[in-house]
């Protein structure tokens, strides 16, 4: 942990380099608000094997202790499964895809935007959103989740460990995305083809 | 301290920042970043 402090404007910075750092640092946030902005990687070194935290949960951790705190994420991550959970768990007030940013000016903006309460997406991410604003009831997160697990090659076993629906339920929710992708062939290779085609993988 | 950003007026006394990320060029990244929001803000530039 390091803590910088700049003269001129009461700039404070402090920072934390894994999930264990984070949490420590967010304690004693929370003894000395405010806590105006946040950058975070969801993607985030643990050194307790114990604690299975990952970025992501402490997003979810901030977003629900820190309502008024301002969360810029910057990820390298560029899945529209991975950004799709990200907007929809966390809410972040501005989404940076790592390979989009092309300058300071890029993440200086960002900041200045959710200064004024206003989002920021980079542009990777609002062609992920355009994707769902086209297709808002094409499939939702339960659906994105089987075809996210389903393009790491799960089978029904694993989908029972991974989802939260009985067998019929999954299977319902299967023959249904066949329908809304047109996959005639009823084949789960070529509905995983199709959902990165449309990007919701 | 008032601040005009935008046309917009945000009043801010302090601005706590906290960087959780782990690798050295993204954290150098938003330090830099942080340093122009600060000269738009009217801040001046930083003494690191």
């Amino acid at each position: 942990m390091s803590k910088k402090k700049w003269g001129g404007v009461n700039l404070e910075i402090s920072q934390a380099f894994d999930t264990f750092e984070a949490y420590s640092q967010l304690k004693i946030a929370k003894e000395n608000p405010p806590l105006d902005i946040v950058f975070l990687d969801i993607r985030l070194p643990n050194i307790d094997p114990s604690n299975k935290r990952s970025g992501a949960d402490i997003g979810i951790k901030l977003r629900k202790e820190f309502p008024e705190t301002k969360i810029i994420i910057g990820t390298f991550y560029d899945d529209s499964y991975r950004i799709n959970n990200l907007i929809d768990k966390i809410d972040p007030d501005a989404l940076l895809i790592k390979g989009d940013i092309k300058g300071l000016e890029n993440i200086a903006s960002a900041v200045l935007r959710t200064l004024n309460n206003k989002h920021y997406y980079s542009t990777s991410v609002i062609e992920i959103m355009r994707t769902r604003v086209k297709n808002p009831h094409l499939v939702d997160a339960i659906d994105r989740q089987i075809l996210h697990e389903l393009s790491n090659g799960a089978r029904m076993k694993e989908l029972l460990e991974q989802i939260p629906l009985s067998k019929s339920g999954i299977e319902k929710r299967i023959r249904q995305l066949w329908v809304a992708f047109n996959i005639e062939s009823h084949c789960y290779r070529e509905l995983v083809i199709c959902a990165k085609e449309k990007g919701f993988i | 301290m008032m601040n005009n950003i935008n046309g917009k007026e945000i009043y801010m006394k302090n601005l706590n920042v906290l960087i959780i990320e782990d690798h050295p060029l993204m954290i150098d990244c938003y330090v830099k970043a942080l340093a122009i929001v600060k000269e738009k803000m009217g801040g001046g530039k930083s003494r690191d």
